[in-house]
């Protein structure tokens, strides 16, 4: 089963240690031209002015918050069929950088709403599953706080993960199933309805964040893997559990 | 530089949002090394079981 072979926790371990640092100094870079375009390079908007800027850091993030809740659910379906531990491992490690991305979405979301719609936060179908995805997150790394048992907690937090992954589409199609508060997209396949520049520093944005979600969450699960393997003959010959103090 | 952090007025909207995201992100990395930090050094004081971990593995496929 060579296909499975990082499957396996000790081996993933020592693959996303070297994983990390490029996926880590990737976004960093990325991030500094990503801002660079985005705070200076990218004219102002005709209608929005200065303020449209917030979408350099809204759009990404609200990208994130689904697609590593999507990436989440997959690692539960796997950990749930295949009953592989690192599979478990891999959703509990996105769950709080997920939380994070949504509740980043949300108040960049709701700085952007205040000077362009006159208002911080209506109960608009966007805004509000948004919310309900921010409390996906939250319900849970609160499920598997409370459970004592990890293979027990897997389980739930897998099913809880699959059961709310219904709200992912809702979030994206909402803007076209209910014209309430929240605009349309802006990016769609083929044709894009912002300037160039500002198109370029939207995607440096996202891929910035996309590696950085990456480098956060692979460190994570190297956490929790010394977590869960804790006693394991592989982990207590590992240098840097030897040199720990 | 003043007419750049003043963002056409709309620098408080600007900054906060670019603020908490730096903020968040920052806060993430501090969280995740010290928990790195932790986990190294609850390994290094649990029991070695030759061959696995303490917990059950029976089920395990792979």
């Amino acid at each position: 089963m060579s296909g499975f072979k990082y499957a396996a926790p000790a081996q993933f371990y020592s693959l996303a240690g070297k994983m990390v640092p490029w996926f880590a100094v990737l976004a960093a870079i990325l991030a500094v031209i990503g801002l660079a375009i985005g705070l200076y390079v990218a004219p102002i908007d005709v209608t929005q002015k200065d303020s449209y800027r917030i979408i350099f850091i809204h759009v990404p993030a609200a990208w994130m918050s689904m697609f590593l809740y999507v990436v989440m659910a997959f690692w539960g379906a796997m950990a749930l069929g295949l009953n592989t531990r690192l599979s478990a491992m891999m959703a509990q490690s996105i769950a709080p950088t997920g939380a994070l991305m949504t509740a980043l979405a949300l108040w960049t979301g709701a700085l952007w709403g205040k000077p362009t719609w006159g208002t911080y936060w209506a109960w608009d179908a966007r805004m509000t599953s948004e919310l309900i995805l921010l409390f996906l997150y939250l319900g849970i790394i609160a499920l598997r706080n409370a459970i004592d048992d990890p293979r027990r907690a897997d389980k739930a937090c897998s099913v809880l993960a699959l059961v709310g992954v219904v709200n992912v589409p809702i979030i994206y199609y909402s803007v076209n199933w209910w014209n309430t508060l929240h605009q349309g997209a802006t990016i769609k396949m083929g044709k894009a309805s912002i300037d160039d520049i500002m198109l370029a520093g939207l995607l440096v944005m996202v891929f910035a964040f996309w590696f950085y979600s990456i480098a956060v969450t692979l460190v994570r699960l190297r956490a929790i893997i010394l977590e869960r393997e804790a006693g394991a003959a592989w982990v207590a010959r590992l240098a840097e559990v030897k040199e720990e103090r | 530089m003043g007419e750049f952090f003043a963002m056409g007025g709309y620098a408080f909207f600007i900054w906060m949002a670019y603020g908490m995201a730096v903020l968040l992100i920052v806060l993430e990395i501090v969280a995740v090394r010290a928990r790195c930090k932790r986990a190294r050094h609850l390994a290094k004081h649990s029991d070695v079981h030759e061959g696995g971990a303490a917990g059950a593995q029976l089920k395990e496929t792979v």
